[in-house]
């Protein structure tokens, strides 16, 4: 009996179409999914809206284009706050923000946590102890407050208030991907790579990897989730940038000018809606993505 | 079970000392001149200046501060306010704040925990049902609500349009009160508007957290061998399901608890609730730290002793760790 | 990974006699498991029973709601898992799980349901003080007792017993089985005993029938098909077993994999793995006919292969 010789591209090529099938799968599944199609769709509008902004807001969002506090009208869609601006185009660039703060923070979020949970669950021992102390210390550190703290410190700025989420939000996809990362290495096929001498790198990249990666992605439209909220939250409190409001500062502005209790609604209510479709259009992503990514899920 | 208690029990020590020194260093190492809250007015002259540097300790070597810091925890000594001139920490936290901040968010945590497990458990039961669908939407819809907005809203309709709650503040100002009775009743007619934005902001995530953890526990063999023996419906749903299925919740509500302080921050604020989230903010705005600090240690002893309480609670559900 | 209907148990059809022990044997996915939740109508989500009659005590319960069923689950029929498993909840007692079931059916008080859940461990070989455990403590084998002793909780006339000694080893294996066999002498029961291991069925059942891809291939008293085979899978079956007398052969396996039940083969089902197959086994589906005293068997050449199979062999 003769043993072939794969080529290394031959391989490649297998797995290419490989990944192209399985992502072939899980779209077929997903578009079954009314919850994840709903999510899509309003994660999409945003995103076209956040890009579209300078054509479809009607006025500049810095500049007094009219009557403070006057009510909604053809003019002033959701109309104008205590300096005149127009709201309804606030509310538009205010996507952009409210996008970005919550794509990027998340994703370092997601990407940190991944790092030290692939550490810590792979090489164990010491290494794995201390940095479950340091995750531990992140836990138990309340959250809102050290962001508050951290917020004040770095000073105003969009890409202070990513730093801030990133730096608290990690702890969350650390502890799962180590987890998982730990029942991995106990897996034969962890024993197999590294008997044929494969470099721990090697072993991580190829094998771990890609069976953490489906846990990875549900963990990080909830990560999404939570820098969106997150960033709303802090700019609400007034740590925001006033140079780039995201909905959350408008929201701000609007109850510094006393809107609840003078009753302008339209100041309050359109910001908020916004917030939460965004995230309510992540969540069912999330909520349809892990149905069809989680194994013990498809079992029920 | 004596020793995994005091694993644990050790474990949460060695977390809490290394929680208390981090947050030493985290506000020393912090930018700007700590004294600016309290001589931020210019009044203060130079020599004044020196003198409340040195009164605060804040001209020693870190070490020393360090050591003096320390001594004064073990004496339950958390350091004197910047803003509020010359009063101690521990009476501005231990005090009316405490108390109405324990009173809000026990209520709403309460009331949310035992709403959303017994509906999160008839909605996986009644699975795809109208109810279920109903239910899930709804926890969705709040679950993605920012808190703050969420209260605001309820301020508007109720407070605004409707006038039927108060919007600010624990009780209404310079009013007289004939028995206890009635001013509970003004506490609590305050209270319902932060009340209901905080109960509707968890509910919806323990709902579908324990709706998760039964539909997992269907996929379970005793739960086959239940239906086998022929028992009713709701006993294998509160007997054999729901015993399981709240065991994760246990874990994941110590893990939780940071973000219920976030969640009363933010409702406190907005109702003017005067409470220990109000009070984070108001320190962090002024900048006084040692209040800051010692609402840190404070929070940091609360979170741990409640992760070590959920572990020994957990111990007691769960047979399989107590042997 | 598309979903699609498999038709999981198609035309089985068997009686149990009163007081004999009925096999179910077959390869993984043939369907015994399933007829055996179709009779006590505990089909997951997603299964239905599409037609047929389960005739019990005159009654059919195919047509019963899941409610009656409930009366005539534990009390008339009894089902035993493979305790190995999770088929014990892990945070209640066991005994608590013993007894609820009496508390349930018969609204006995419960210090007498206790009461009668230590007896019933006396009887399956448990002490009796260890009522008061939880199923973790308990070994594989001793949990197979447990469950044992749960299903006989109600006085069922029916036991169907699921793999119940699989999972466990062979000394144990043993015992189980021994303690089966005599549980069924003294309560006078009913069994249809369900596993893929022919040399537990050949211990232990009167009757057995040979399943493949949701269908009977044959049944019959156990002597009669493991020496008398008629249908070439059960032949085989048995040709796959070493004999420890006689000269050493190799070991003979059956060819190919059980059939997607989904899209399953034309014809007779086994017909792609039968070393004797001709078009009409590819074309048409075998008669399930009766061969001899209560005999039958599903094959289109059962008469011609006879005298090749099994006769001439050691």
């Amino acid at each position: 009996m003769t043993i072939q010789e794969t080529p290394a591209s031959q391989i490649k090529e297998d797995r290419f179409w490989l990944y192209r099938r399985k992502l072939g799968d899980f779209w077929r599944l997903f578009r079954r999914s009314s919850l994840g199609k709903l999510g899509l769709a309003l994660v999409l509008s945003f995103v076209m809206l956040a890009l579209a902004a300078p054509w479809i807001a009607p006025f500049d969002p810095f500049t007094f284009v009219g009557d403070p506090f006057l009510k909604p009208s053809s003019t002033y869609i959701f109309g104008t706050d205590q300096v005149g601006r127009d709201i309804f185009s606030r509310v538009i660039y205010g996507t952009r923000i409210s996008l970005l703060v919550g794509l990027v923070a998340s994703a370092m979020t997601v990407c940190l946590g991944t790092l030290v949970g692939l550490v810590a669950g792979y090489l164990g021992g010491r290494i794995d102890n201390l940095l479950m102390r340091i995750t531990d210390l992140f836990i138990i550190i309340p959250a809102l407050p050290l962001m508050l703290i951290m917020a004040a410190i770095l000073g105003k700025g969009v890409q202070n208030i990513i730093i801030v989420i990133a730096v608290i939000g990690w702890t969350a996809t650390a502890r799962m991907v180590r987890s998982q990362t730990m029942s991995l290495k106990e897996r034969p096929f962890t024993e197999a790579s590294r008997a044929i001498g494969s470099t721990d790198l090697h072993t991580i990249s190829r094998h771990i990897v890609p069976n953490v990666f489906p846990l990875v992605f549900a963990n990080g439209m909830i990560a999404i989730v939570d820098a969106i909220l997150s960033e709303a939250g802090l700019s609400f409190l007034g740590f925001g940038d006033p140079s780039r409001p995201s909905w959350g500062m408008v929201l701000y502005f609007a109850n510094t000018a006393g809107a609840t209790v003078n009753g302008y609604w339209w100041y309050i209510v359109p910001p908020g809606i916004c917030i939460m479709l965004l995230v309510m259009g992540f969540a069912f992503v999330s909520y349809s993505t892990d149905q069809i990514l989680n194994p013990r899920l498809r079992r029920r | 079970m004596r020793d995994y208690l005091i694993k644990r029990g050790v474990s949460a020590l060695v977390t809490l000392a290394l929680a208390i020194i981090l947050t030493f260093f985290l506000f020393r190492i912090m930018p700007g001149d700590p004294t600016r809250t309290v001589v931020g007015d210019f009044r203060v002259t130079p020599e004044v200046r020196q003198m409340l540097i040195h009164q605060f300790g804040l001209d020693q070597p870190i070490w020393v501060q360090f050591v003096l810091y320390i001594q004064n925890l073990l004496t339950g000594n958390l350091g004197v306010s910047f803003q509020y001139r010359g009063t101690p920490v521990t009476s501005i936290i231990f005090g009316r704040r405490l108390f109405n901040t324990f009173i809000l968010m026990g209520s709403s945590i309460g009331v949310a925990l035992v709403i959303g497990i017994i509906v999160g458990t008839v909605a996986a039961w009644k699975r795809e049902s109208k109810f279920d669908i109903l239910t899930v939407i709804f926890s969705l819809v709040t679950y993605s609500m920012p808190v703050f907005w969420l209260g605001m809203l309820i301020i508007l309709v109720f407070g605004y349009y409707l006038n039927s709650i108060p919007i600010a503040g624990t009780i209404t100002v310079g009013m007289t009160y004939s028995n206890v009775f009635e001013y509970a009743a003004d506490y609590l007619h305050h209270m319902t508007g932060p009340f209901v934005t905080l109960t509707l902001s968890f509910i919806g995530f323990y709902f579908l957290i324990m709706r998760d953890s039964i539909l997992d526990v269907f996929t379970e063999d005793y739960m086959l061998t239940a239906k086998a023996k022929g028992l009713s419906d709701r006993k294998i749903l509160f007997r054999h399901a729901m015993r399981n299925a709240t065991l994760p919740m246990v874990s994941l509500m110590a893990v939780e608890v940071t973000y219920l302080f976030g969640g009363a921050t933010m409702t406190e604020t907005v109702f003017s609730w005067y409470g220990i989230g109000r009070l984070i903010y108001e320190a962090v705005v002024m900048a006084d730290f040692p209040v800051l600090q010692g609402i840190f240690v404070i929070m940091s002893v609360l979170v741990i002793s409640a992760n070590f309480c959920a572990d020994i609670a957990y111990a007691f559900l769960d047979p399989r760790i107590r042997y | 990974m598309q979903e699609a209907v498999a038709q999981a148990v198609d035309n089985v059809s068997f009686t149990l006699k009163k007081g004999e022990t009925l096999g179910l044997a077959g390869e993984s996915g043939c369907g015994k498991t399933t007829t055996a939740l179709s009779i006590m109508k505990l089909l997951p989500r997603g299964g239905t029973i599409l037609n047929g009659e389960i005739i019990l005590d005159g009654e059919d319960l195919v047509k019963k709601t899941d409610r009656e069923m409930n009366a005539i689950r534990w009390k008339k029929i009894a089902i035993v898992f493979q305790g190995a498993m999770n088929a014990l909840n892990p945070v209640i007692r066991v005994g608590d799980q013993v007894a609820e079931a009496i508390v349930e059916k018969e609204k006995v008080a419960k210090s007498e349901a206790w009461q009668r859940a230590r007896s019933l461990f006396e009887l399956v070989g448990l002490d009796s003080a260890r009522v008061v455990d939880y199923p973790h403590e308990f070994s594989g084998g001793m949990r197979q007792r447990v469950m044992i002793a749960m299903a006989l909780a109600c006085n069922p006339s029916i036991v169907i017993a699921d793999e119940p000694v699989t999972a466990l080893d062979v000394v144990v294996q043993t015992r189980i089985l021994e303690l089966l066999k005599d549980l069924q002498r003294k309560l006078n029961l009913s069994v249809i005993l369900i596993t893929h291991d022919l040399s537990v069925i050949a211990e232990t059942c009167d009757r057995v029938a040979i399943m493949y891809a949701g269908k009977i291939a044959e049944l019959g008293s156990v002597t009669d098909v493991y020496k008398d085979s008629w249908h070439p899978y059960t032949d085989a079956l048995i040709s796959a077993f070493p004999s420890i007398i006689g000269p050493k052969r190799r070991f003979d396996s059956i060819p190919g994999d059980p059939p997607d039940l989904t899209m399953p083969p034309s014809g007779c089902r086994f017909h792609p793995r039968c070393p004797w197959q001709d078009e009409t086994c590819q074309m048409q589906d075998p008669e399930y006919r009766n061969v001899g005293v209560d005999h039958f068997v599903a094959c289109h050449h059962s008469e011609k292969l006879r005298s090749r199979l099994r006769g001439g062999k050691v």
